[in-house]
């Protein structure tokens, strides 16, 4: 078990989200930064997309009721166990009364806790994230609260190092598939959706604006503000299927882009489509930062794909050598 | 290594120290780009073999080398947990987490080794005061090659 000690609002559990039942009207959810969640479970040695705690409400504690194994991974929240200074993307040991602590981020928005044998609520669709919305899965379909308790999932032997260890960042281990801008705008790559043709002359600016993300983003949406692009002239949709990544323009100008707890359906035109494997930076950028978006296109997006795949099999490979290596080195 | 132990005949430290697969075994790293390897035995004796020229009359049959440069008694270590890449500051962060000149606690993180794509802790043995870093951000380091010097407190 783990007790929540402190925690702001909107700070659930996710998994990979809930798929197959969009015909419902079920929403996937699932992590905003899907790569932190997946590298914090390979960390403590879970299947990939076990039940992890994202936190972006900022300060939360929670206390360890046994002796487990724990990741913090997403943004560097400074976090704390028993006080003692953690470094971000970080594997470690920890015992029964132990408290972790972690604090707003000064870069990035989310941080993810993985504990060895994974968040242990019931599966609801064959997933164990929460539907702030739907109001169900993860712990009874609400956002954490002080003095909650989950109950974590039986792990094998974990063969973490006592000292804790960590993974080289994403941001750092595939710079050169992600591009970066100089003046630290992030940069998104989209490829133009259904209705790109209707704004004309317009969408050029989609590409060469920045745009900031508004107040009104939370994990439904992120509401970018700047100079609105029109359509040409109106148009009027048939509501239609929409999945995370698409951004929307709405009659106002500026537009949406539909994130993990995205609307199943919707009926603005839709603009463009964040490629699937720029999402977990998005979901890590944070309320008043600026975006671009770049063009891109799915050669593009698959060899991306390619590289974040590459270096989830390089953590998963090395992980037992590390261990072996020190394993050995310590009988010496 | 696991190659040598494939063949039949004595020894594993016999097999290694065999010329033939000495050589086999320099044109491995040379190839790879690695200068030396060190292997252990059941017995605890230590082979290392450096590639290059001469390489099988060099380190072959030694007995445990002392890891690292000798200290000052005074200043008391802290070494590398396993061979891989120094990096000084942690690749997310700004700063080291502990800056020269700084007090430090026992197992305090003072930097970090990357091995491919995982980073271990090189951390503090004793409080002290980080004295200095021995090795520049992003060189090979060694297992047990020292990192930090730390004045130890009185």
């Amino acid at each position: 078990m783990i007790e929540v000690l402190q925690t702001g609002p909107l700070n659930t559990v996710q998994d990979l989200g809930r798929f197959g039942f969009r015909n419902a009207g079920v929403t996937s959810s699932g992590a905003m930064d899907r790569l932190a969640l997946m590298v914090g479970n390979l960390l403590v040695g879970n299947d990939e997309g076990e039940a992890v705690v994202e936190v972006q409400t900022f300060p939360f504690r929670l206390r360890f009721e046994r002796d487990m194994t724990v990741a913090i991974t997403g943004a560097d929240c400074d976090a704390r166990v028993d006080g003692r200074r953690l470094p971000p993307w970080w594997a470690l040991p920890v015992s029964s009364g132990q408290v972790l602590e972690l604090e707003a981020p000064r870069r990035s928005a989310r941080a993810y806790l993985s504990f060895a044998g994974g968040i242990d609520v019931e599966p609801v669709m064959g997933s164990r994230s929460t539907s702030l919305r739907g109001g169900f899965g993860g712990l009874e379909g609400r956002f954490l609260a002080a003095n909650d308790r989950l109950a974590i999932g039986g792990a094998l032997a974990c063969a973490v190092p006592p000292g804790g260890f960590g993974a080289l960042p994403p941001a750092a281990a595939l710079a050169e598939h992600f591009p970066a801008s100089e003046d630290g705008t992030l940069l998104v790559r989209a490829i133009p959706a259904g209705e790109y043709v209707l704004f004309g002359a317009e969408a050029e600016r989609f590409w060469s604006q920045t745009w900031k993300i508004s107040s009104q983003s939370d994990r439904t949406g992120y509401r970018l503000s700047g100079e609105p692009i029109r359509l040409a002239s109106p148009v009027e949709l048939r509501s239609h299927g929409v999945v995370p990544g698409v951004v929307q323009m709405p009659p106002s100008g500026e537009p949406i882009i539909q994130m993990s707890d995205a609307n199943t359906a919707g009926g603005y035109p839709k603009i463009a489509g964040v490629i699937d494997v720029d999402l977990w930076r998005l979901g890590q950028a944070r309320i008043g930062s600026r975006i671009r978006f770049v063009q891109s296109s799915v050669a593009e997006a698959r060899g991306a794909e390619r590289a974040v795949q590459a270096y989830l099999d390089d953590i998963r490979r090395t992980l037992p050598m590390l261990t072996q290596a020190l394993a050995a080195m310590s009988r010496r | 290594m696991t190659k040598a132990r494939k063949r039949k005949s004595g020894s594993l430290a016999e097999q290694v120290l065999d010329p033939a697969t000495l050589e086999e075994i320099a044109l491995w790293l040379e190839n790879a780009g690695v200068r030396s390897i060190e292997i252990e035995t059941e017995g605890g004796r230590l082979v290392r073999i450096v590639a290059g020229e001469d390489a099988a009359s060099h380190g072959a049959g030694m007995d445990r080398p002392v890891l690292g440069p000798t200290e000052p008694p005074s200043v008391s270590p802290a070494k590398a947990p396993i061979a891989g890449h120094f990096l000084s500051v942690h690749p997310a962060r700004h700063a080291a987490e502990a800056a020269i000149g700084a007090s430090v606690r026992p197992e305090q993180i003072l930097g970090f080794v990357s091995v491919g794509p995982l980073i271990m802790p090189i951390h503090a043995e004793e409080a002290g005061t980080l004295g200095a870093c021995t090795v520049e951000s992003g060189d090979l380091v060694g297992y047990g090659d020292t990192v930090f010097l730390i004045e130890p407190a009185q």
